[in-house]
């Protein structure tokens, strides 16, 4: 027997109607507690660490609530203005070389008529060895005594050089290193594109006059454009990060020559134990990198217009 | 302006052999269709005139100046590509100019030299467009209008128009054909629509399997042509086409055991295995032809009708008067004109003439 319809029913269905009307926006509401959990918590915390003296007494964390400190011990860090600029110098070169390196090996490995899938593959490999593994591999050929580029330095008569205990060599020994990890990224994502680079636009180039050099300047390069934009934010954005290369290697030395931001951060925070501080460093490299996709964000979407 | 020389041009992929002994004579102002299904190398050809694939032997030249390691730049040639292959990072202006500013001629007469172009392509009103905002007759336009603006020797047409639709295709097959009266300027021209190769050469290359079939023009390979694969591809509706064995003087007893009439003086002994070809509107219908059958299928195009014929020959086509009511199941005979077979041979597929024709040639 079915119940006539009265008041309570029409409200029950409208109460339905409107969880109906809503589900979408309800069914999210777990991905949005995760989020919030694992992303918008720890940032928050961060952000009150920045402002705060933390300080680990009796057993438990004692916080108090110093902004002035903090800012205060900023201005005092001797060591952050050769860190910033090593970073800056880091990225800038670092990259800079990476990008071409990976440019060029894109296009000369996409200009074969065979081999693409080996050479690919190839190319693939220094990616996936683990870091920790590259830094030992490398602090033995960067070795002073029997290292493998000295013994090149040897073989054309030139002595002995201390890659990573020299205060001119270090951070290039580093930018070194790091090239060798990331031209293959850089190459990878830049390969892909030139695969896709439509054929015939290219032969209509040919067709219509260009020389070599003005097929890459006036075609090539304007049409992988946005995918060098990309490689270049992404490959920016993780060498402004950098620091399992550092560490291993120099461990930022001698003194401040080769410390990036990253490894700065590290021991601010575990070795000095300056929490708070460590922090407040923390919102400004994000802010940096934040800025850095701001611009990367900009500058695809102009691409993508025209 | 320049005449093209293909001489005996060979091309081979490793020791894959494409093309054999090509040899090809187009003159100055001439526009030349190279037709054929896909995959027989007309587009291979094009491309090897234009120097985007090298050629294993032989030579080309164009105005009579051997080019064969002379890069495309070099060549002084134009292309038009199937996917009109624009510049995306231009926009209309850039695309049209690109090939000046390649050359560096001087930013003012660039600027007149696309204006004009737009003008005889009426793309004026799109200069400041990019080619994705454009609809695909527009880019075709301006893929023209790239390769008019230089001024070529020649122009080369790698199936410019199999990206339109019906009716836009058959605009710009005229306004094409009009362009080249207007500019006169050599042309070779690469479709597999027999229609468009019918409509548009002055000359037309029947090509099949890497090797030139007929060469001539339009009418002439329509009348006369030169193999069977060339009376089978040209016309539509196709060329009838029964095999059968010559049987006395003047009769071919076909597969299907019928008996047709061969033309007087056709000259082919008895015995001889012959594929004789016939136009549908060089059949007639009517009560008691050579060819018995049933009616199949009447196709009502308006101006003319097919009419279908299922016999012990397979299915053949008539052309036949609209006022004639058939239905299908109906019987009917075949009855082709003698004068009008072609026969072939049926092992080379090659045209046999009879000999007072080959005379009057």
């Amino acid at each position: 027997m079915t119940p006539p319809p009265g008041p309570a029913r029409r409200r029950r269905r409208g109460l339905v109607e409107a969880l109906n009307a809503t589900f979408k926006h309800w069914s999210l509401l777990p991905a949005v507690l995760l989020f919030a959990l694992l992303t918008a918590y720890p940032v928050v915390n961060l952000l009150r660490m920045a402002v705060s003296t933390i300080e680990f007494r009796e057993g438990g964390e004692s916080w108090s609530f110093t902004p002035l400190h903090n800012w205060s011990l900023l201005l005092a860090d001797t060591a952050l203005a050769p860190v910033v600029r090593n970073t800056l110098v880091f990225v800038a070169v670092a990259v800079a070389i990476e990008m071409v390196a990976g440019l060029a090996l894109a296009l000369l490995i996409g200009g074969l008529t065979r081999g693409k899938a080996v050479m690919r593959t190839l190319m693939i490999i220094p990616i996936l060895v683990p870091p920790v593994a590259i830094g030992s591999m490398f602090k033995l050929m960067f070795n002073h005594d029997f290292g493998f580029f000295n013994q090149i330095l040897g073989w054309v008569g030139i002595a002995p050089v201390s890659w990573l205990g020299s205060t001119k060599l270090a951070l290039l020994s580093v930018i070194i290193v790091d090239v060798w990890h990331w031209v293959p990224f850089i190459f990878l994502i830049l390969f892909a594109a030139v695969e896709g680079l439509p054929k015939e636009v290219l032969e209509a180039a040919r067709v219509d006059g260009a020389t070599r050099g003005q097929l890459l300047r006036r075609v090539t390069l304007p049409l992988l454009m946005p995918a060098l934009t990309v490689a270049l934010v992404f490959r920016a954005i993780l060498a402004f990060k950098t620091f399992d290369e550092v560490y291993l290697l120099t461990g930022g030395g001698p003194g401040t020559s080769s410390e990036l931001l990253s490894l700065h951060l590290y021991k601010v925070f575990f070795e000095q134990n300056q929490l708070g501080y460590g922090a407040l460093l923390s919102v400004f490299t994000i802010i940096g990198v934040l800025s850095l996709m701001v611009l990367a964000r900009w500058l695809t979407r102009r691409w993508a217009l025209r | 302006m320049a005449s093209v020389s293909i001489r005996d041009v060979d091309k081979a992929y490793g020791p894959t052999v494409v093309m054999k002994g090509i040899d090809l004579e187009v003159a100055d102002g001439e526009f030349v269709v190279l037709v054929g299904a896909s995959g027989c190398g007309k587009s291979t050809l094009l491309r090897m005139i234009a120097g985007l694939e090298p050629i294993t032997g032989g030579e080309i030249a164009i105005g009579g100046e051997r080019v064969n390691e002379l890069e495309p730049r070099e060549r002084d040639i134009a292309m038009v590509f199937q996917s009109y292959a624009l510049y995306p990072h231009l926009n209309v202006r850039g695309n049209l100019g690109f090939s000046l500013a390649l050359r560096h001629v001087p930013r003012a007469e660039i600027d007149a030299q696309c204006r004009q172009t737009a003008e005889v392509l009426d793309l004026g009103q799109l200069l400041e467009r990019f080619p994705r905002q454009l609809s695909g007759g527009q880019r075709q336009r301006v893929a023209m209008g790239r390769a008019i603006v230089r001024q070529p020797r020649v122009f080369l047409f790698d199936e410019p128009l199999s990206n339109l639709d019906a009716k836009l295709r058959i605009a710009m097959r005229t306004e094409i054909r009009a362009l080249h009266q207007r500019l006169g300027a050599t042309s070779i021209y690469v479709t597999h629509d027999q229609v468009e190769a019918m409509t548009m050469a002055d000359r037309m290359v029947v090509m099949n399997d890497g090797r030139i079939e007929q060469v001539g023009a339009p009418l002439d390979v329509y009348d006369r042509p030169a193999t069977l694969y060339v009376a089978r591809f040209i016309g539509a509706p196709s060329i009838n086409v029964l095999e059968g064995v010559v049987e006395g003087r003047a009769a071919l007893r076909t597969r299907g055991g019928q008996s047709l009439p061969l033309p007087a003086g056709a000259g082919v002994e008895s015995g001889r295995e012959l594929s004789i070809g016939v136009r549908p509107e060089h059949v007639v219908l009517c009560a008691d032809g050579a060819l018995a059958g049933t009616v199949s299928v009447v196709e009502h195009l308006g101006h003319e009708t097919y009419v279908y014929v299922d016999t012990a020959d397979g299915r053949l086509c008539a052309l036949a008067d609209r006022a004639l009511h058939l239905a299908p199941g109906a019987a009917v005979a075949l009855a082709p004109a003698p004068e009008a077979l072609h026969l072939f041979d049926c092992a080379s597929g090659r045209r046999i003439d009879a000999p007072h024709k080959k005379v009057a040639a």
